[in-house]
C-alpha cells in the first residue's frame, strides 16, 4: 500500500481554468518527491489539494489507505511550509521554535520537550534564549527549519520553501532539509520550479506541465531519459542540445548533421537531443561550427558553438582555451543521443 | 591592461558600519570586472561610488587619469542598472528605453534611437513588451527593461548591480552569455556586481572578491578558482563548495586532527596549515581512509556525494557510470597535487 496516493485528481476553477487534470501519483513512506514545473503547471494546486486547502473537482487522495476527503486541513496532520526564513524578531529562538506547537493540545511539558529535542538535533541548544538579530545567517536558517519541523506531522508539504533566499543560503538550506528529511523519514512533497534544486533533493522527480504529469522517475532517469521534449528542455543546466530534422534513407538528417539510425524508421520529422557532456570537440566532427564563447565554470567548462543546427553547448572537464570565432568539429557520443517524434514530442529512441 | 577607472584608498561608512575599507581597484578599458561577494559585503556601495551617486569619506576616483572624485554622475558618462532601479511607471517600456538616448546633448536621429531600442529589446527578449506600460510588468521583466535602459547607450563604462538575480534559471543562463558577448562586441568596460559565483566565473575577465568592505583578491577566474589567497576567498567560489581541512604535517603527509591522512605534503615536520580540496579533485575510490556516503545528490552530468570522511562532511563529485547507496563505505582519494595549502592558517 502506498503511503500517499493521488487518484485521477483534477481541479477546475469556476472560470473554467483546468489547473490539474487527472493526476495519478503514489508516494512510498519516507520518499521525498519533488513536483517540478514552470509556473501555472498545476504543482502548487496539487499540493494545496493534498493539504486540504483546495477541494478537488474530481479524484481522490488517500493517506495510509484512508480517503482524506472528509478531513479538514487541520485534521490531516500535514506540515505545510511556504517559506523558510522570517523569524519573529521579538521572540527568542525557543519561542520561535515553539510557535507552531501552540493550540496543538500539547501539555507545556511536552512542548518544552519537543522544542528541546529539536534544538538538540539542529545544534541550537546553546542559543535557545537568544533573539534572531543576535544570530548568524546559518543559525537563523537552522532555527527556521526547526520551527518548520517541530510539529512532526505524518507528511510534509513544502511549497517553494527556499523562494526568497540568496543563492548561497539556498544551497545550505537545501542540504539541511535533505539531511533532516533523511533522518526523520517523513514523507515529503516538495514543490519547486528550480530543476537543479529538484534534481539534487529528490528521491523522485515529478515533472508537470499543463496540469498533467509528463514524467515521474528518479532524477537520474528524468535527466538521462526524458519522456518527451518538454522534459528534455526543462531539465538540465545548461540544457540539452537539439537538432530538428527528418528521417531519410535510414539516417536522421538536420543541416549537415547525418546520424545513422539502426532498424526501421518511417520517414518523417524527428528531433535529435543530446546533453552537453555527450558531445566532444574534435578536429573533423559530425557537425561543424564556430565558437561563440567559452564559459569557464571552475570544475568544468562550457563551449558555446554556433552550428547549422542552432547553438550547441559542449561540456569539457578542462578549459579548452578556444577563442570566439574558432572553427571546430563536434562529435556525438551514441550513448547520449535521444530521438523525439517530430509531432508528439515523445521520446522514441 | 590599459586602465579606465581607478579607485584609490576608498573609505565609506554608514554610521557605525564601515561599508568600504581602503579599497584600491582598477578597471581596465576593455574588460568585464565582476565584483563578487555575499549580501552586505559592500558591493553596491562600491558601484555607487564608481557612479558618483555616493561620496566616499576618503580616497580618490579617477577616469583615464583624470580625478573625477567630485564629479556628478552625469559628468562621468557611465550607464548603470541597479537592482532596485525605478522605471518611469506611467511610461511605456519603449519610452523608458528611449529616455537615456534623448538626454540633452545626445544628437541621435529618430531612426538610430528606434534601432538601438529594438536591438536591446531583442537581446533581452522583451520585444513584445515595448508598448506596455511599465507598471504592468513582472519583476523579472522590469529588471530586463532596467538592463536595456543601461545598454542602449554607448557610455565610457557600464555598471550593473545583480542584473540577473530575479530572473528564472533558463533566462539567466542565456542572458549571462549574451551580456558578456555584447560587452565584448562594444569594447566598453563593465563592472558587474553579483553574489552568484557561476556568473562570476563564466562572465568575468577578472573577479574582485569582496567581503566586509575589503577587497580580498583580484584575479582572473582561473586564478581565483585555482589559487585562492585565503580560505575565505576559496569558500566564496566554486559549487559545490570547496572542502577545507585543518591539518598538520606528519612524515611528509598532511594529517587531520583524528590522525587520518589527507594528502602528501612538502612542508616541514609539524607545520600546520589549512588545506582546501575542490570536490572534483576527490575521487570516490583509491584512498586509504574509509568514508561513509551520507547523501547522494544528482547534479546532472555527475553525482555530488556528501561523505563523512576524516571526521567531517566532505563533498566530492563522482561519475555516473555507477550509482551509490546511502550508508555505503567508500575510500575517497585526493588527486595528487590538487590541493590548495595555506600554511600557518586555520580553515575555520
Amino acid at each position: 500500500m502506498s503511503f500517499l496516493r493521488l487518484e485521477s485528481l483534477s481541479k477546475t476553477y469556476p472560470d473554467g481554468t483546468e489547473a490539474v487534470r487527472g493526476v495519478d501519483l503514489s508516494c512510498e513512506a519516507g520518499e521525498l518527491i519533488v513536483l517540478l514545473g514552470p509556473s501555472g503547471c498545476g504543482k502548487t494546486t496539487t499540493l494545496r489539494m493534498v493539504a486540504g486547502l483546495e477541494k478537488p473537482s474530481a479524484g481522490r487522495i488517500f493517506l495510509e489507505g484512508a480517503d482524506m476527503a472528509p478531513w479538514p486541513p487541520q485534521r490531516r496532520d500535514v506540515g505545510f511550509v511556504f517559506q523558510f526564513y522570517a523569524l519573529y524578531p521579538h521572540l527568542t529562538v525557543r519561542e520561535n521554535v515553539a510557535f507552531p506547537l501552540e493550540d496543538r493540545g500539547l501539555s507545556p511539558d511536552a512542548q518544552v520537550q519537543r522544542v528541546e529535542s529539536m534544538a538538540e538535533r539542529l545544534g541550537l541548544a546553546a542559543i535557545l534564549d537568544r533573539y534572531p538579530n543576535q544570530l548568524s545567517g546559518g543559525d537563523q536558517q537552522r532555527v527556521s527549519l526547526a520551527r518548520a519541523m517541530v510539529r512532526q506531522p505524518r507528511l510534509y508539504l513544502m511549497d517553494e520553501p527556499l523562494g526568497t533566499l540568496d543563492a548561497d543560503l539556498r544551497l545550505a538550506m537545501r542540504e539541511l532539509i535533505r539531511d533532516q528529511q533523511l533522518r526523520d523519514g517523513v514523507t515529503t512533497l516538495y514543490v519547486t520550479h528550480d530543476q537543479e534544486e529538484a534534481m539534487s533533493l529528490a528521491d523522485r522527480v515529478v515533472v508537470m506541465e499543463g496540469g498533467t504529469i509528463r514524467q515521474s522517475a528518479r532524477a537520474a532517469d528524468v535527466y538521462a531519459d526524458p519522456a518527451d521534449l518538454f522534459v528534455a528542455h526543462f531539465i538540465g543546466s545548461p540544457g540539452m542540445n537539439f537538432a530538428e530534422g527528418q528521417v531519410c534513407d535510414g539516417a536522421f538528417r538536420a543541416g549537415e548533421l547525418v546520424w545513422p539510425l539502426a532498424g526501421e524508421w518511417p520517414a518523417g520529422a524527428l528531433t535529435l537531443g543530446i546533453r552537453p557532456e555527450y558531445v566532444r570537440l574534435s578536429g573533423e566532427g559530425t557537425l561543424r561550427g564556430q565558437v561563440l564563447v567559452e564559459e569557464y565554470m571552475g570544475s568544468c567548462s562550457y563551449v558555446h558553438v554556433e552550428t547549422s543546427c542552432g547553438r550547441w553547448v559542449i561540456r569539457s572537464d578542462v578549459a579548452t582555451g578556444h577563442r570566439p570565432g574558432d572553427l571546430v568539429g563536434i562529435e556525438l557520443e551514441a550513448d547520449g543521443v535521444r530521438l523525439f517524434d517530430g509531432q508528439s514530442g515523445r521520446c522514441i529512441g | 591592461m590599459k586602465p579606465l577607472l581607478h579607485l584609490a584608498g576608498i573609505d565609506k561608512s554608514y554610521g557605525q558600519i564601515r561599508a568600504l575599507v581602503g579599497v584600491d581597484l582598477t578597471v581596465g578599458s576593455d574588460e568585464l570586472l565582476v565584483v563578487l561577494g555575499p549580501t552586505g559585503a559592500g558591493k553596491t556601495t562600491l558601484l555607487r561610488v564608481m557612479a558618483g551617486l555616493e561620496r566616499a569619506e576618503a580616497g580618490t576616483v579617477s577616469m583615464a587619469g583624470t580625478d573625477v572624485t567630485d564629479w556628478e554622475p552625469s559628468a562621468r558618462d557611465v550607464a548603470f542598472a541597479f537592482q532596485h532601479f525605478a522605471l518611469y511607471p506611467d511610461w511605456s517600456v519603449r519610452r523608458n528605453l528611449e529616455f537615456p538616448l534623448r538626454a540633452p546633448g545626445r544628437q541621435l536621429s529618430e531612426a538610430e534611437i528606434a534601432t538601438r531600442v529594438e536591438w536591446a529589446a531583442e537581446l533581452l527578449h522583451i520585444e513584445s513588451l515595448l508598448e506596455r506600460s511599465s507598471e504592468r510588468l513582472s519583476g523579472g521583466e522590469m529588471q530586463r527593461v532596467a538592463i536595456g535602459r543601461c545598454i542602449v547607450r554607448r557610455p565610457r563604462l557600464f555598471l550593473l548591480d545583480e542584473p540577473l538575480t530575479n530572473l528564472d534559471a533558463k533566462l539567466r543562463e542565456t542572458l549571462r552569455v549574451e551580456l558578456a558577448l555584447l560587452r565584448r562586441s562594444l569594447s566598453i568596460p563593465m563592472v558587474y556586481v553579483t553574489h552568484d559565483q557561476a556568473e562570476a566565473l563564466s562572465m568575468a575577465d577578472r573577479i574582485a572578491v569582496i567581503s566586509d568592505g575589503n577587497i580580498l583578491q583580484v584575479g582572473t577566474p582561473e586564478e581565483i578558482y585555482e589559487r585562492p589567497q585565503s580560505p575565505e576567498v576559496a569558500r566564496q567560489i566554486g559549487q559545490p563548495a570547496i572542502n577545507l581541512f585543518d591539518v598538520c604535517c606528519r612524515a611528509g603527509r598532511w594529517v587531520v586532527g583524528s590522525g587520518g591522512v589527507l594528502a602528501e605534503c612538502a612542508a616541514g615536520e609539524s607545520a600546520v596549515a589549512a588545506v582546501g580540496v575542490r570536490p572534483e579533485h576527490i575521487t570516490p575510490s583509491g584512498g586509504e581512509e574509509e568514508g561513509i556516503v551520507r547523501v547522494v545528490e544528482d547534479a546532472g552530468p555527475v553525482w555530488v556525494l556528501r561523505v563523512e570522511w576524516l571526521g567531517q562532511e566532505v563533498r566530492l563529485m563522482a561519475g555516473k557510470e555507477r550509482s551509490y547507496c546511502l550508508g555505503e563505505s567508500i575510500r575517497p582519494h585526493v588527486e595528487p597535487g590538487r590541493v590548495v595549502v595555506w600554511e600557518g592558517e586555520r580553515a575555520r
